[in-house]
């Protein structure tokens, strides 16, 4: 076993490697970290925006955190904005820096979306994983969703010592297919060009084994089992934590960018929403309640109670989006996406901003979507083979555009593998999720209107109801009704259940001279339902004989945001 | 001056010595601690972070060769989160061996749990050299000791007013009910006596009767009785005028919830923080483990109630049969040598538990790992009691001579008006009391070095060379765990945490034609490794048990054989020139 003195220089050495071999980015437009940072900073000249690194990663990059509002940000309820948690789409984070440029361009010149930010206050997190995004640049082009913590993943004593090699050197890390009588892939019946898992019940016998392109290059008869890195930014937090699972971590939010994040929302309730832009979408492709699930100790399913408001702000989103069926999110545990909503107790909106169309109607080109079609298509569909459905649209898709988006399998001897027959092909890293970058600003914009349609739905509080009643001897009771005019509630059911969000306070305030009968200045409320959530609060208090001073009363919670109101004793208020 | 004349001075000087003073007796060494030690140390006592401090840098000083003291970093209230690593340097540096890690107090108000890794730290060093079982475990075995794990609320207990109970959590500001306000409310002192106690008001409706036998005890009263008093909880009052009193004190979070294994955030698993090891004093921890994959056992010390805990801490979670099997062996030991002792698995014995620490230790990095509830009333006067309450307070009266608890009296409540308050003391109830804190201390040191001498040692018991036909020559070693647990848990293997045993062939002279290895060492179902022959990688080798590694090799040597495992040490043994044999 290698000492840990190597261990750390192989890391450095590693680290090193991977700064200096910075290409050209696999898809024409996009903006390497240094450039995206920089494209955060300037965004900052604005007076509504401030730019602050939450962490320096193992890389050297920024977490950058933008913030953007007016006045004291920070005591104002907040939304948080999350891009870059899968690193291999950079399409995330460029849509996500456009929406934040068009936000604060419209707050400018627009005066409702002025208020708005006198209202609410925008955190923009539009790289999460920065340094595992530098692989859309690396050299050999390898589509790596890690960052840069090295691990032995094949536990050989050795750190990140086999990882792919370009064996064609034609600059890009593709996949390997080799004859194998037990191998489990066969060639696609209708284009030769993919691969597809043999199906026995159809009588098929696998004849290829697939490996990422590269050598065995610590001789241990294995190719490519330990790779430089790393975790994955969306396997690494604590909700259903994928335990010793590959990227996983050596525990959870172990790495400086899942840390640096999960403390900045811990540290921050006033956020009330989270919104994050990646291949898992919740409004689309949505998170359904299970009553029966929801029974348990541990909650892994969207409650009941929550899910009405989901859906209306899915409706929200497909009013401006359009009805589509995004492909279906990933299914590994340790996203960030369930962990705000049912660790962090908050409300969790997950949108994919592209991928690659089904077919012309749902193009990007706008609204469309006539629920029976769809419908149709999807019984359809159940019957028809699967495999490869995704790969073929790819390639049309890519035929339409005139992209190269693929590389035809080329007959290579492999120094590992002698007397195999082994063909080098594939599609090109990163090309199937990040489209061209003449598409972003339209995407942008879709997005950005759904922001501020999402930010017109937070809780918003109103004291509806504020009387005063003498009962004699300078007795008065007081009354105050708040009600909550939002669309969503004060906070979640599951947020209620984690104990997380503060509680919605209700404070009388007493002016000198005036005292409690019984009771209590200052009540906490539990919870208040959207478009009309009501509670009420009496108070008994005594004052100075014949005197009627004027009682304050304020309701506030950090994520939903103060209202006060005031009233003389004997007044009568509207 | 002459020869004869220096002689003759030396000898006279000699003399003049002997007659004067008489040469130094050494002193009657009982069994156990030695009387005579380097750094002397009073073991009926608790040491607070200074005091503890000051004893480990004593102890580092006093034995550099063996002992060595460094910070892993700051508290959240900026003390050292001291680490102090016992080993023989001369026989290897500690990551060289198989190391032991020894936590005490992280739930601070559980203060002996630093005591017993403070005394084994001393002992340890004291006794080495006086005694071979002593001078051989630190020669052939590591141990890393953190005593304090939260030392910021060791000394909140010590110096601020508590109950024997608190304080569980460390010193971070928590909204316990999120209010807005934090750490608003915590139990008061009403009395100035340094002493959190109870409260209760006289109340013809009240349920609750003084003992008849023992003033200091409330009970409650019969069914069909009045009552005299209503207890009101612990020493405080409703400091923010909420209606409540005492909810929002220091803290409050676990940090024994705070591990990765099966951890589960506060609403399923109540004191957990934010994530695991979102609490920095236990990530300092976890950092220093993760960084030595030496760590082959660990033992964590809490009080109260005479226990052997290990895991699954839920029911969620399970080991293997033969993982249980180890742990059983080891507690086997314990509970012999921990009178009134029940050895008990978490789950089903105590409480289900998300995210403790041993479940961690086992579950994540393969290292069989117990938490010691030390102190039981059992003790008391060695057998069972027939009323807890009851014999706590004939103890009291009889042994602490009435030392343990404050009577009731009188004081002014801002909200219940006239009062009184008395109870136990926070000395008392969940701590030992000086003359028998020494006894604890030893009796679950042994228990601990007992299990620290089982951790898995490598050997190599022999190396037989086989010339066959022509220059083929049959190299085979026999390579052993000399101890009770495997180099490598089950827990381990199915997960790969950690790399597996090699056990390799070097020298010169000759070629490796192929290397076999089998469990029998009559290679009736060897194993082939076709890549990097000369490291033959095994997956483990169990608890007294070996693996049979055999070479085919062309060319006489010579050949040295090489064991090295991660968690069970290593070995070397060389054979020479057959040719030369």
């Amino acid at each position: 076993m290698k000492s840990l003195i190597s261990c750390s220089t192989l890391a450095l050495l590693l680290l090193l490697a991977i700064t200096t071999l910075a290409g050209p980015p696999a898809v024409e437009g996009y903006s390497d970290p240094g450039a995206f940072r920089g494209k955060l900073q300037s965004l900052a000249k604005s007076k509504l925006v401030s730019y602050s690194a939450l962490a320096r990663t193992l890389g050297g990059n920024d977490v950058a955190l933008l913030t953007v509002g007016t006045g004291k940000v920070d005591t104002k309820p907040a939304v948080l904005l999350v891009a870059g948690v899968n690193p291999t789409r950079p399409v995330d984070s460029e849509v996500l820096l456009r929406v934040a440029r068009q936000l604060v361009k419209a707050a400018e010149t627009d005066a409702e979306v002025r208020g708005l930010l006198d209202r609410v206050t925008f955190y923009v997190i539009a790289q999460a994983a920065p340094d595992a995004a530098e692989a859309f640049f690396s050299k050999p082009l390898e589509q790596r969703e890690v960052n840069l913590r090295p691990i032995d993943d094949d536990i050989d004593g050795q750190t990140d010592e086999d990882g792919p090699d370009d064996l064609n050197g034609d600059g890009l890390i593709t996949v390997m297919r080799v004859e194998d009588a037990a191998g489990k892939y066969v060639i696609h019946p209708g284009d030769d060009r993919l691969m597809i898992e043999a199906d026995p019940k159809k009588g098929e016998h696998g004849r290829y084994t697939l490996y990422v392109e590269g050598r065995d290059n610590d001789g241990d008869g294995r190719l490519n089992e330990d790779p430089p890195g790393g975790v994955a930014f969306d396997r690494n937090f604590t909700f259903n934590y994928p335990y010793f699972k590959p990227g996983a971590g050596p525990h959870q939010v172990s790495e400086i960018e899942t840390r640096a994040i999960a403390d900045f929302a811990f540290e921050h309730r006033n956020i009330v929403l989270v919104w994050t832009l990646s291949d898992r979408d919740n409004l689309l492709d949505k998170w359904k309640p299970d009553t029966t699930a929801e029974e348990k100790r541990i909650k892994t399913t969207l409650l009941a109670a929550d899910a009405p408001y989901l859906d209306k702000i899915a409706k929200a989103y497909e009013e401006i989006r359009g009805k589509a069926k995004p492909p279906k999110s990933p299914e590994s545990g340790g996203s960030f996406v369930a962990w705000v909503y049912f660790h962090y107790g908050r409300w969790s909106v997950a949108t994919r901003p592209w991928w690659i169309p089904k077919d012309e109607k749902e193009s990007v080109e706008p609204k469309d979507g006539n629920p029976d079609d769809e419908d149709k298509d999807k019984k359809e569909e159940s019957k028809k083979d699967e495999r490869g459905a995704e790969d073929l649209q790819a390639l049309a898709w890519f035929e339409k555009q005139g992209t190269e988006g693929f590389v035809d399998w080329q007959a290579l001897e492999h120094p590992d593998l002698e007397g195999k027959k082994v063909e080098i092909g594939g599609f090109k890293p990163f090309l199937k999720d990040n489209p061209p970058a003449s598409m972003l600003d339209d995407l942008a914009g879709r997005q950005y209107e759904f922001l501020l349609k999402l930010a017109g739905m937070l809780p918003r509080l109103k004291i509806s109801e504020l009387a005063t009643e003498a009962l004699g001897a300078d007795v008065w009771r007081v009354t105050a009704a708040v009600v909550n005019e939002g669309v969503l509630p004060t906070v979640s059911e599951l947020g209620r259940l984690t104990r997380e969000p503060q509680l919605l306070q209700i404070e009388l305030k007493l002016p000198a001279g005036v005292f409690l009968v019984t009771g209590h200045a200052r009540r906490s409320i539990a919870s208040l339902a959207g478009e009309g959530g009501r509670a009420e609060q009496k108070w008994l208090v005594r004052v100075a004989p014949g005197e009627t001073p004027t009682l304050n009363v304020r309701v506030w919670s950090p994520m939903v945001g103060s209202v006060t109101r005031q009233i003389k004793l004997g007044e009568k208020l509207p | 001056m002459n020869r004869l004349g220096l002689t003759g001075l030396l000898l006279a000087i000699c003399l003049t010595t002997s007659v004067f003073a008489a040469p130094k007796q050494k002193p009657y060494q009982p069994m156990g601690a030695p009387s005579d030690p380097k750094v002397p140390a009073q073991w009926n006592r608790y040491h607070d972070y200074s005091e503890a401090t000051s004893l480990l840098k004593k102890m580092a000083a006093a034995h550099p060769d063996r002992a060595q003291l460094a910070s892993l970093g700051k508290s959240y209230d900026g003390r050292e989160m001291w680490l102090f690593t016992v080993t023989n340097r001369k026989t290897g540096d500690d990551r060289s061996k198989p190391a032991f890690w020894i936590d005490g107090g992280i739930h601070a108000n559980e203060i002996q749990g630093p005591q017993v890794a403070l005394y084994t730290a001393w002992y340890l060093l004291e006794m080495y050299g006086r005694h071979e079982a002593v001078t051989r475990l630190v020669d052939e075995r590591t141990f890393y000791l953190l005593p304090m794990m939260s030392p910021d609320s060791r000394d909140d207990h010590m110096h601020r007013p508590n109950t024997t109970s608190s304080p569980r959590a460390g010193q971070r500001p928590v909204d316990d009910d999120r209010d807005g306000l934090v750490d608003e409310d915590g139990h008061d002192d009403l009395d100035g006596d340094g002493h959190i106690t109870q409260m209760r008001r006289r109340d013809p409706n009240g349920r609750w009767k003084i003992h008849p036998k023992y003033p200091n005890l409330m009970i409650q009263a019969e069914k069909d009785e009045r009552g005299e008093y209503e207890l009101l909880g612990v020493e405080g009052i409703d400091n923010d005028g909420d209606g409540r009193v005492n909810e929002d004190g220091v803290g409050f979070y676990d940090p024994n919830r705070d591990w990765p294994r099966m951890w589960q955030p506060g609403y399923v698993q109540g004191g957990a923080y934010r994530y695991p090891f979102s609490l920095g004093e236990n990530r300092l921890v976890a950092d220093f483990v993760l960084d030595h994959p030496n760590i082959a056992g660990a033992q964590s010390y809490h009080n109260s109630g005479g226990m052997i805990l290990r895991g699954p801490g839920n029911s969620d979670d399970a080991y293997s049969a033969s993982d249980v099997a180890v742990y059983d062996a080891i507690a086997a030991k314990g509970t012999q040598m921990l009178p009134f002792y029940d050895y008990l698995v978490c789950s089903t014995g105590l409480y289900e538990v998300y995210g403790g620490e041993f479940d961690w230790f086992f579950g994540m990095r393969g290292i069989f790992s117990f938490t010691n509830e030390l102190f039981t009333r059992e003790n008391y006067f060695r057998r069972e009691l027939t009323d807890r309450q009851e014999g706590e307070q004939q103890f009291d009266n009889l042994l602490l001579l009435g030392q343990g608890t404050v009577p009731w009296h009188e004081v002014d409540h801002p909200q219940y008006g006239q009062i009184e308050v008395g109870g136990k003391r926070k000395e008392w109830g969940r701590q030992p009391p000086s003359f028998l804190l020494e006894e604890e201390c030893h009796r679950n040191m042994a228990f601990t070095l007992y299990h620290a001498d089982q951790m898995p040692q490598v050997a190599i018991q022999s190396v037989d060379v086989k010339p066959l036909a022509g220059k083929l020559v049959e190299v085979t070693a026999a390579v052993v765990n000399e101890k009770l647990i495997p180099t490598h848990a089950d827990a381990d293997l199915k997960n790969k945490i950690t790399p597996p045993d090699v056990v390799s062939i070097t020298g010169r002279g000759f070629k490796i034609v192929a290397a076999l290895q089998s469990r029998e060492p009559f290679f009736q179902n060897a194993e082939e490794q076709e890549k990097r022959p000369a490291e033959v990688r095994v997956a483990g080798i169990p608890g007294m048990g070996a693996v049979y590694v055999r070479w085919l090799v062309e060319g006489p040597g010579p050949y040295t054989i090489n064991v090295q495992s991660v968690k069970g040490g290593s070995a070397q043994v060389q054979k020479g020139n057959i040719s030369a044999e």
